[in-house]
């Protein structure tokens, strides 16, 4: 009878044991890993991230890849300094992901002022006429939880 | 009779209890090492995130660097020419060692000759666009034989830091393991042709 208690109470007792410490730990995992909570904005929309209003004004091919021609607004002081905490990609529909860099323009230095950003994404051929661009929320130092980001469909 | 099974089953889970010990990574360094995926030249290794193909070993008793300086090793250089791109998202690779044999390592870029195309030079790989890059190790020429490529996105410099190693977010990184294929023979017959002067600036072609 001792027995069959003690091992009744180590069947009870060690999936508590296994089970609370490994529920804290997921749950740091979970509040401290990036994920993106992202908007979509219709085709010729205006999407608002970081105190900056974003547009796309086309996504082309290019001999290399694709070619995103964007427009950047600052909405306020805030927006001309945090715009550098963006990161710039284009997805296909499996959810691979490129990084974009700028060959031309710059962040919006005045609020109000529209500031005409060209850049390039290398993707294969097969991907190029799908590709969407993203406008990732950045910053060097990450807080926890969801970052935004703009997903602007073609 | 029942305390025979008992002294048997306490016996077994003593055992079982060294060996889990015995065998579970006691040092940082170790817990933490890259996952490593193996291969070997001429096939693509997946690792992680991203695939690396060796496709061509060389070595050379100079190389002439992007300034047009010629550069002498006190060992020889080893001139790897690999292709790596990333399988989901950007990723720039950051660390590239030759292990020998003996388990020596020895990192990429010495004397000034820096790894200048598609590899560690700061490019971001993207998934489905091989990149195409020279890595340039120094070693002693006995150990080239059984020497091993490692290539991974950990960042370089890792143990110097006085946080330990891996720096803080890059524990268990991937890491490919590209064996060179060289035998004792084939590791001498390259040092004895090792030609001179070899330009690893731009393009390798």
């Amino acid at each position: 009878m001792k027995g069959r208690t003690a091992a009744l109470a180590l069947v009870v007792v060690l999936p508590i044991a296994v089970y609370l410490p490994l529920r804290e730990q997921l749950r740091y995992y979970d509040a401290h890993r990036v994920r993106d909570t992202v908007s979509v904005v219709p085709p010729g929309g205006v999407g608002y991230l970081n105190h900056a209003s974003w547009h796309v004004r086309g996504v082309r091919p290019v001999r290399t890849g694709v070619q995103v021609r964007l427009d950047e607004t600052a909405l306020d002081g805030k927006g001309t300094v945090e715009s550098l905490d963006t990161q710039f990609l284009v997805y296909d529909r499996s959810g691979r992901s490129w990084s974009a860099r700028t060959v031309s323009g710059g962040d919006s230095e005045t609020p109000g002022e529209v500031s005409h950003v060209t850049l390039r994404a290398e993707v294969p051929a097969d991907v190029a006429g799908q590709v969407e661009f993203v406008v990732r929320y950045h910053p060097l130092k990450q807080t926890p939880g969801p970052a935004p980001a703009l997903r602007f469909r073609r | 009779m029942r305390t025979v099974a008992g002294a048997l089953i306490g016996l077994v889970l003593a055992a079982a209890a060294i060996w889990v010990k015995a065998h579970t990574p006691d040092d940082y360094d170790h817990r933490y090492a890259p996952l490593a995926s193996s291969g070997h030249v001429g096939s693509p290794v997946g690792a992680g995130g991203f695939e690396v193909k060796v496709e061509k070993v060389g070595a050379a008793r100079s190389v002439t660097s992007g300034q047009g300086e010629v550069v002498r090793p006190d060992g020889i250089f080893v001139i790897v020419t690999a292709s790596a791109r990333s399988l989901r998202a950007p990723l720039t690779l950051s660390t590239a060692m030759l292990r020998t044999r003996d388990g020596r390592e020895f990192r990429d870029s010495v004397k000034g000759v820096t790894t200048p195309v598609g590899m560690l030079d700061g490019v971001t790989l993207g998934p489905g666009v091989w990149h195409r890059g020279v890595l340039v190790f120094e070693i002693p020429p006995s150990r080239l034989a059984g020497s091993t490529l490692l290539l991974s996105d950990r960042p370089a410099n890792e143990k110097e830091t006085p946080q330990g190693f891996p720096p803080f977010g890059f524990e268990l990184t991937a890491q490919a393991n590209i064996s060179l294929g060289l035998n004792d023979d084939q590791a001498r017959r390259l040092v004895t042709e090792a030609p001179d002067g070899v330009t690893v600036h731009g393009d390798p072609g």
